[in-house]
């Protein structure tokens, strides 16, 4: 009763016209933005941000939970169609989004991740409505040694599961973790590998390195090919929305498994929703009957990768609604929103302005499901045209999209060029069977690792080993242990009975 | 003459380039090096169990993977973006992409110019309205802009 009534209470004044005109409108606003290259959810709030101050706080919050919702989702849409994430979240949706867009399935792969992200974003949203103020009790017993090897373990996992090849796998995620050290160092500031070059300090942004990393190896790729498709158009097919719908069962046992990662990584500040992809795709490879299918157009692996990053929306919102701590960037610039409308974050938002705040989680919900009519008809049937263009003509379309989102990060020609050298080096990669994932996860999670090993070592004053020493550590090295160990192990066993037989 | 094995390639120049990276590592103040050294240390190691392992294979099945599939076609692309890039500089972003798409599609053997035409024009005005109106997102300069201005 203690949490249906403030919910109740707040639902009037969720469902009043221009509350709903301002979701539907920030869906519509997300879809695209997310759509695009190189802007964010983050971005796109920001910059809107000044329009909402002279808003009904409601008013401004629903618009700001729409382009969230919206821009997580639309970020799928590229990374299905063309291989380039549309948002950092997105990146493993290409793995399987991509292969089933080229076999002729794009409308579908779009459907998955529709409701995928759709059924992620409002089982995230009853999340936070259910569990906010005693989840984010969770994220205090996690200290710099306990996020340290949670990103460890993440790295190992991806590298261990996602490649073919164990030490490619890992020289992927150990390139990754090199890129993401350039800059200035996250304690002493000391410069490291820029160079002299003013631009590198504030390190590679992972837009600039994912957009060269996945956009150019594909066109270097399809012109190679051209010569066999010349004029050629990718096949599309479409299935008819409601059956996919009747679909749904089967992912229930991957998108429960992407909703404890999701809730999990969201209560911990700093790490993302793609890193929740990473981790729930990873997952769904190991559970699923056919492992070998995936990053060869399994839409299981679109559904852990979509419903995971959305799992994580409003899951990343409970540390800064609750403890005013946000757990991503786009939950920081929401929190800025917050303030903007004279709403303090802390336990006081859930007694002073209980209808707001409770509105606002409501509203979470509300345009995930949204999401579902908007995106399934205006989105699948509409950008999955992008594939009738012939590929002699959709190479040229890619490289320019590809500059213009580099290009709009910071709005230097320099990260352009870097862009350029990360779509070489993805080639090289490509050719050479190094997966591409480790290298993008290295990038988002290293300076996390290396933050949270160096503070490690600074609250050490005792010298008790606290990175080996404390519980939560422990279970997690043994963690690290089993997934780094058994899998080699567990191969051999098999190779050697194969041989016997 | 025997090509050299990809892996060959591709563990060595990793290893050799990890191998500089903790040369200026070193360099770095005492807690600053700490990371980059646990990085590039076994960076060095991969790189060269790929590369031998690379070499074993070679020696074994004596198979050598072509690298490019079409080295004319991607130096054409890899070219154009070049061009593209510095074109970006002195042309701004509208004009080089109203430039490089025809000339990258034709160069790769598309020459319908209806289509390219229509899908140029499409591009150039979702750039425009997208980024330009309505997100206010200051992209290079146009020549023309300059040209006028001066």
């Amino acid at each position: 009763m203690d949490l249906f009534s403030p919910l109740l209470d707040a639902l009037p004044a969720v469902l009043t016209f221009p509350n709903l005109l301002a979701m539907i409108g920030g869906v519509l606003v997300g879809i695209v933005v997310g759509s695009l290259p190189g802007l964010t959810a983050t971005m796109s709030i920001a910059v809107l941000l000044p329009l909402t101050f002279t808003m009904d706080p409601l008013v401004a919050l629903g618009m700001m939970a729409g382009i969230y919702n919206g821009a997580m989702y639309g970020g799928a849409i590229p990374a299905i169609l063309l291989r380039i994430p549309g948002t950092p979240a997105a990146i493993v949706t290409t793995f399987d989004g991509y292969p089933l867009a080229q076999q002729g399935r794009a409308g579908y792969a779009l459907q998955v991740a529709l409701l995928s992200s759709a059924f992620g974003g409002m089982m995230s949203a009853i999340a936070m409505m259910i569990l906010a103020p005693p989840l984010s009790l969770v994220t205090l017993a996690f200290g710099p040694p306990e996020v340290f090897w949670v990103g460890i373990f993440g790295m190992a996992a991806v590298a261990v599961f996602l490649g073919e090849d164990m030490p490619k796998g890992f020289l992927s995620a150990l390139i990754g973790l090199f890129i993401g050290m350039i800059g200035l160092d996250p304690v002493m500031s000391t410069d490291r590998f820029t160079f002299g070059r003013l631009e590198l300090e504030s390190g590679i942004d992972i837009v600039v390195l994912m957009v060269g990393l996945y956009a150019i190896p594909p066109c270097l790729e399809m012109a190679e090919d051209t010569a066999k498709a010349m004029g050629t158009r990718m096949k599309l097919e479409f299935q008819p929305f409601l059956k996919t719908i009747r679909e749904i069962p089967r992912y229930f046992k991957i998108w429960s498994w992407a909703y404890l990662y999701g809730i999990f990584v969201g209560l911990l500040p700093g790490a993302s929703g793609s890193f929740v992809s990473f981790l729930a795709y990873e997952r769904a490879k190991r559970i699923s009957k056919d492992p070998d299918s995936f990053g060869k157009g399994n839409p299981e692996g679109i559904a852990a990768s979509e419903f995971g990053n959305n799992a994580d929306n409003a899951a990343a919102l409970i540390p800064t609604v609750t403890l005013g701590i946000p757990g991503s960037s786009v939950a920081a610039v929401i929190m800025g929103g917050l303030l903007v409308q004279g709403l303090q974050p802390g336990p006081d938002l859930f007694r002073n302005s209980a209808d707001i705040i409770y509105g606002f989680m409501i509203q979470m919900f509300l345009t995930s499901l949204i999401l579902i009519p908007l995106g399934g008809s205006f989105a699948t049937n509409l950008f999955a045209q992008v594939l009738r263009i012939p590929r002699p003509l959709l190479i040229p379309l890619i490289i320019c999209l590809s500059i213009v989102g580099a290009y709009c990060v910071q709005n230097s020609l320099f990260d352009v060029w870097l862009m350029f050298g990360f779509g070489l080096l993805g080639y090289v990669m490509s050719k050479t069977g190094l997966p591409l994932a480790p290298v993008a996860l290295g990038v988002i999670l290293g300076p996390l690792i290396e933050s949270n090993l160096r503070l490690s070592l600074l609250l050490d004053v005792r010298n008790e080993h606290i990175l080996f020493t404390r519980p939560i550590c422990m279970v997690l090295i043994a963690l690290l242990v089993l997934t780094t160990v058994l899998p080699p192990v567990w191969k051999y066993i098999q190779a050697r009975r194969a041989r016997e037989a | 003459m025997k090509s050299i094995h990809n892996d060959v390639v591709l563990g060595t120049s990793v290893a050799i380039l990890a191998a500089l990276g903790i040369h200026r590592a070193l360099g770095f103040g005492a807690d600053a090096r700490v990371f980059p050294l646990l990085i590039l240390g076994p960076t060095v190691v991969l790189g060269l169990v790929i590369a031998v392992r690379g070499h074993l294979k070679q020696r074994r099945t004596g198979d050598s993977p072509d690298f490019f599939a079409s080295p004319g076609r991607f130096a054409l692309v890899a070219i154009g973006m070049a061009l593209a890039l510095v074109g970006l500089r002195y042309l701004g972003f509208l004009t080089t992409s109203a430039v490089t798409i025809p000339v990258l599609a034709a160069a790769l053997g598309y020459r319908r110019p209806l289509p390219i035409l229509a899908t140029t024009a499409g591009f150039i005005a979702m750039v425009y309205i997208v980024f330009i109106q309505i997100l206010s997102r200051p992209l290079p300069a146009e020549i023309w802009t300059r040209l006028g201005g001066s």
